[in-house]
């Protein structure tokens, strides 16, 4: 077992070198002075975080980027937590179909969905820009806001519910206070998934962008095909520290096992 | 009664959902055939130029390979972190899942920032003197294949890891009761008990490399095209509609067809998956 | 009048019909208890008296009243859950509290009640901790004093205690029945463990596919089932197939096979049918072949210790038949003569297998 168990470690090292590596290189030139991607870096200079507080283009992709990921979660949970409770509750034949339905954006290839938006909707029905956005933003966002509650609401059996009713409840009441407080962290995790796979998104977001919309990383994508400088780093650590904070509230929240449970 | 009101409550999403995104693709492919005697000419005059056809193989090519590339670190890996990794486990899971909340663009610059002429390979390389001048890396099929598999790699991690960690102690302790050794236990019982995790990891990876398109834009620019950046072209530079639809409905039925023959593999060989 | 009136009930759960006619009537301050397993109905008819399921056809009286419209929250019954579904986010006090709240007592009065029903089952200390952190007995006293703080007419219990160890189950069961005597609560409990019907119950339904097969006191059931699924439930163990004979004044049961014939003291049962000979495995003697008394020829197959003597599986003529004895056991493969103690024999007319 020894030789295998040093193939096993060498593969985790190597694997996980892997993943971190270029993360840690791109770090560290988003602290180099030079705007060459040296490594390591000479001089360690905060040059290239003040240039992205300084850019415009920059500043307004972010404020987009956030209005349009915040306008689009709110709209998915509107939609999603209803739906969400239904499919935990009922036993109905369409159950399966509909929750597939609810899944098939994680499946529909990002490009398509873009383009079939463009083609079909934005420019069929003649919407504008921004409403467009959001509409798919919204998309991308309902599977994980479905998956996350529905899991959540599995902790919350429908008994009860029932024994809410039994002693006195209307229905409704019964969900908003009984069902609602236990589901909390659940919400919590399902808006920073959501809001996180919006930021993050790119191939929907390509094909729906227009003048004056415009996310932060369509903003980095055009930067970075024209300008190859470290500001793009240094976009990057923020933007890991960003989803680093997000991860330390979903681990004291639900905890990180969401991933790798089915 | 009780269903009228659970019908109510999917009502909203399921009609947003399917105005978003079903009666869209429905049109779509609506749109790939033109008339009813020759329904499919634009699928014909699409595939008839070459280019096209290239493109196609090496978006599967390039796929397969980041696949095969995910499945061979992947595998031993996982294993280690389900069965060995004791106290470090989360850790190893959280460095892992980590990549996958991060935009693609952050994770193909870090590659463009490693192989591009003046970035950390042909420095490092140049520093060792193993080369004179920088290599061209970037802008090439390696480099899309090495992007991709970076961008994948934690989704073949991930529910390997959920697999094997099912895989009950008890059942590998009977085995050995009944006189298997370390490799009979591993070829006989836990290879096959991982293979439907092997299988769920590979469609992730090989559907998500069909369809990706941050990353063989900038890794792969103009010279390595895959289909995602074919139906960018096509739709937002070129105007060529008819085609970027066909290559629309290509994608998607491509996906659709890996996810049911595979994943139905992957079922019948572990239910539970 | 009776208090609870369940009329002509038929119902459906998942497109199967689980409740077929069935009527019951439950007396004021009565413990009644379903007895069945899975799958028999029990549950179902639960239910449809709480208001959770509607049924296909018949109603439900209350005093007289029917209250199949009634929604669930305003039948004021008490409804303590398999699971106990206790709030997870409330602490015990609030569990218990929850009803007198959206009744919108006074503050003073629901904190007095609470008391008395945390006295009652003996939580006071725990008012303040979440279930949580509390034991499987714990939740399920709270989920007991949680239905009892709003004083229903009606309690209804789904097998509350069957996610507890046996000797809790015992326990609890006592004091279950102690409280529900001395408040004089009229209860429908439904369980699938004869032994904890039979030791709380005023009466009891045993129910099989949706129909009552038997109602009666636990005595009544014991010593008299009416139809052989009943007295399966109740420890008979061996059927023996046979008719009726009139022969020489006398009433004799005729086995179908061997020369095997018993009088019977009296039936209400037709001469000349097919009746079922049902005996408890303590209403079979065994004796050595050899001894020649009269009786069924077998074969020993396995015998095992029960502590209170042994039984025996023997194979013979008419099927395989489960003897205890107390004192002798008699080895696998000994040929051996059962006899039947008549004064233990129940007789059947249908045998349902």
């Amino acid at each position: 077992m020894k030789r295998s168990g040093l193939v096993l470690i060498l593969s985790v090292l190597l694997v996980y070198i892997f993943l971190l590596g270029p993360l840690v290189i791109i770090g560290f030139s988003a602290f180099n002075e030079s705007e060459f991607l040296d490594f390591p870096p000479k001089v360690y200079s905060f040059r290239w975080f003040f240039r992205i507080f300084e850019s415009e283009m920059f500043i307004s992709a972010f404020k987009s980027s956030l209005i349009i990921s915040m306008l689009g979660a709110t709209g998915a949970l509107l939609v999603g937590l209803p739906a969400a409770y239904s499919l935990s509750r009922t036993r109905a034949k369409w159950r399966r179909l509909v929750l597939s339905l609810f899944m098939s954006p994680v499946i529909v290839p990002g490009v398509v969905l873009g383009f079939a938006m463009l083609k079909h909707v934005v420019i069929a029905l003649d919407i504008d820009v921004w409403s467009g956005m959001v509409m798919g933003h919204m998309l991308i966002m309902i599977p994980y806001v479905i998956r996350v509650i529905v899991s959540s609401l599995s902790n919350v059996p429908i008994e009860i519910e029932e024994a809410a009713v039994s002693l006195g409840c209307s229905n409704t009441r019964a969900f908003l206070i009984v069902v609602l407080p236990n589901i909390r962290s659940g919400i919590l995790v399902a808006s920073l998934l959501a809001f996180i796979t919006s930021l993050n998104d790119v191939p929907v977001t390509i094909f729906l962008t227009g003048p004056g919309v415009t996310t932060l990383p369509i903003q980095m994508l055009s930067y970075v095909e024209y300008y190859f400088d470290p500001t793009v780093s240094a976009l990057s650590v923020l933007l890991m520290l960003l989803t680093v904070t997000i991860m330390i509230v979903i681990e004291s929240t639900m905890g990180l096992n969401i991933f790798t449970k089915k | 009664m009780n269903n009228r009101l659970h019908i109510l409550l999917v009502l909203p999403g399921v009609l947003l959902v399917a105005a978003l995104l079903a009666s869209p693709l429905f049109f779509l492919f609506l749109d790939t055939i033109p008339n009813l005697e020759h329904p499919f000419s634009l699928y014909q005059s699409f595939l008839e130029k070459g280019f096209h056809r290239k493109i196609i193989i090496r978006t599967i090519r390039v796929a397969l390979i980041t696949t095969m590339i995910c499945v061979i670190l992947a595998y031993p890996c996982a294993f280690f972190i389900a069965r060995y990794a004791g106290r470090f486990k989360a850790v190893l899971i959280v460095i892992a899942v980590f990549p996958l909340l991060l935009s693609p663009v952050v994770r193909s610059f870090a590659w463009m920032a490693i192989l591009g002429k003046n970035g950390f390979l042909n420095d490092l390389l140049q520093f060792l003197r193993i080369i004179e001048e920088p290599l061209q890396m970037l802008y090439t099929e390696v480099a899309v294949i090495i992007g991709l598999t970076y961008l994948f790699m934690p989704l073949m991690i991930l529910p390997l890891v959920g697999v094997i960690e099912n895989i009950e102690e008890d059942l590998l302790d009977s085995a050995k009761s009944l006189g298997a050794n370390d490799s009979s236990v591993f070829l006989k019982i836990i290879l096959p008990l991982s293979a439907s995790g092997l299988l769920v990891g590979s469609i992730l990876v090989f559907t998500g490399s069909l369809t990706a398109y941050t990353t063989p834009r900038l890794l792969g620019g103009d010279q390595a095209m895959t289909l995602s950046t074919l139906i960018y072209q096509n739709a937002m530079t070129l105007f060529e509609w008819d085609a970027a639809s066909v290559i629309a409905i290509i994608m998607i039925v491509s996906t659709i067809l890996v996810m049911k023959i595979f994943g139905s593999l992957a079922t019948r060989i572990n239910p539970d998956v | 009048m009776a208090f609870l009136k369940l009329q002509n009930l038929t119902a459906a759960y998942d497109q199967e019909i689980v409740l077929k006619k069935m009527n019951l009537e439950v007396k004021q301050g009565e413990l009644l208890s379903l007895l069945g397993s899975s799958g028999c109905g029990k549950t179902t008819t639960l239910r449809i008296v709480s208001g959770f399921l509607k049924q296909l056809e018949g109603s439900v009286f209350l005093e007289g009243k029917e209250i199949s419209k009634t929604h669930p929250s305003e039948r004021g019954f008490g409804y303590v859950f398999q699971n106990y579904a206790l709030f997870p986010h409330l602490n015990v006090g609030d569990n218990v509290s929850f009803g007198l709240k959206q009744r919108k007592f006074e503050r003073e009065e629901i904190n007095k009640k609470v008391n008395e029903m945390l006295d009652m089952v003996d939580l006071t200390a725990f008012a303040g901790k979440r279930p949580l952190e509390l034991s499987g007995g714990q939740r399920q006293r709270v989920a007991l004093a949680r239905a009892l703080a709003i004083s229903p007419r009606l309690l209804l219990m789904d097998e509350p205690l069957s996610n507890l160890d046996a000797a809790l189950r015992v326990k609890m069961r006592m004091e279950i029945r102690r409280i529900q005597q001395e408040h004089n609560i009229t209860a429908l409990y439904v369980t699938h463990d004869q032994e904890e019907c039979f030791s709380i119950s005023d009466r009891v339904a045993v129910m099989n596919e949706g129909l009552i097969e038997q109602l009666g006191t636990p005595e009544e059931i014991y010593s008299s089932p009416a139809t052989s699924f009943v007295a399966r439930f109740v420890g008979f163990e061996n059927f023996i197939h046979g008719t009726l004979e009139n022969s020489g004044k006398k009433l004799w049961f005729v086995a179908v096979k061997g020369d095997v014939r018993f009088p019977v003291s009296e039936s209400s049962i037709p001469e000349h049918s097919a009746v079922v000979a049902a005996l408890r495995p303590d209403g079979l003697e065994l004796r050595v072949s050899e001894s020649l008394k009269k009786g069924i020829p077998g074969k020993v197959k396995v015998a095992t210790y029960l502590g209170k003597g042994y039984r025996h599986l023997v194979e013979t003529e008419l099927g395989e038949l489960v003897a205890d004895t107390k004192d002798e056991m008699f080895a696998a493969h000994t040929n051996v003569i059962v006899i039947p103690k008549s004064e233990s024999m129940i007789l059947l007319s249908t045998y349902n297998d």
